[in-house]
């Protein structure tokens, strides 16, 4: 047995090394939040709110989805094999921009300008062909083509 | 002085604590996670799984992408930034028979859309207010059918 000021003494320790144990776990678990860079294997929140981007890596590393913003609005972007380009959601200067593009070139868009929404579509690299739906200076409702000599048609003008 | 094994069974006592006060720290991190909001920099993730929404957030704090869902289904929408874009959006979501991709400007009404009747797919384009104008594809009595709208209102199709 030993003295009961000794005993008091290294329960009052004892409560201060549960102190800093304490400290220490919420220590550990904030620098990991903090620091920049944290790494989880399955995450389920119920809502998500992002200051910045997000991108959705394969793996291989690449990006394949990337969610973000800029001057004009937002953006979401799909990239196909080497960061190409395939689909993109966007607001643009003047409005809403949806587009898909080809990998040998060519692609399909839905936009918006001064007289209202446009469709378009566009050849592969190396040919000529192609289709519109637009809103003249006017105001009519225009239905263009271009044939595989570059020629164009219109329907409306 | 008290003896040496009363001093050691008093260190490993101390060691336990400390290791449960470690414990205790990490676990009530825990409940914050699962129920609270937490701040991170920089956050990657094998697999994530969000139950409501995700919303981007710009600089001045207005939203600018949001996923969300509602009774049909999933909606992905970009948002315009500043007075000119403030009501321009590029989406997706899915409508009453089926996906919607559509654009519209910063003027809110013009724009153009994918969209799936009854028929099928069709493609329409819309005027800036005060406008008449404008076109279609559309697929009517099982034909396809390019639709022009003239200045005026009046509907053509392409055939006539």
């Amino acid at each position: 047995m030993f003295r009961l000021r000794e005993k008091l003494k290294y329960i009052i320790f004892m409560g201060l090394l549960v102190l800093v144990g304490f400290v220490f776990g919420n220590m550990n678990d904030n620098t990991d939040a903090q620091s920049k860079s944290d790494a989880v294997g399955k995450l389920t929140v119920r809502k998500l709110t992002v200051l910045e981007d997000i991108t959705v890596i394969a793996d291989d590393g690449e990006p394949q989805v990337v969610i973000s913003w800029n001057e004009d609005g937002g953006e979401v972007t799909c990239l196909g094999p080497e960061g190409i380009r395939a689909a993109d959601l966007l607001v643009g200067e003047m409005g809403g921009v949806i587009a898909v593009f080809g990998r040998n070139g060519g692609g399909a868009g839905l936009s918006v300008d001064e007289t209202g929404g446009a469709v378009a579509i566009f050849p592969v690299d190396g040919k000529n062909g192609g289709a519109a739906l637009s809103i003249s200076d006017d105001g009519d409702g225009l239905v263009i083509t271009r044939d595989r000599f570059g020629e164009f048609r219109s329907w409306g003008q | 002085m008290f003896r040496l094994s009363e001093k050691l069974k008093y260190m490993v006592l101390g060691g336990f604590l400390i290791s449960a006060g470690f414990m205790f720290g990490n676990m009530n991190s825990d409940t914050e996670a699962q129920f609270g909001s937490e701040k991170t920099d920089k956050l990657t993730v094998q697999e994530l799984t969000v139950l409501e929404d995700i919303t981007v957030i710009a600089d001045d704090g207005e939203p600018r992408v949001v996923i969300s869902w509602n009774e049909r289904g999933g909606q992905v929408t970009c948002l315009g930034s500043g007075e000119e874009r403030d009501s321009a959006q590029a989406s997706l979501l899915v409508g009453m028979f089926g996906g919607i991709a559509g654009v519209t400007s910063g003027q809110g009404i013009a724009g153009a859309s994918l969209t799936i009747g009854t028929e099928g797919g069709g493609v329409t384009i819309f005027p800036v207010p005060g406008k008449e104008g404008g076109a279609s594809l559309a697929i009517v009595d099982g034909d396809g059918v390019v639709f022009r709208r003239d200045k005026f209102g009046e509907l053509r199709s392409l055939e006539q």
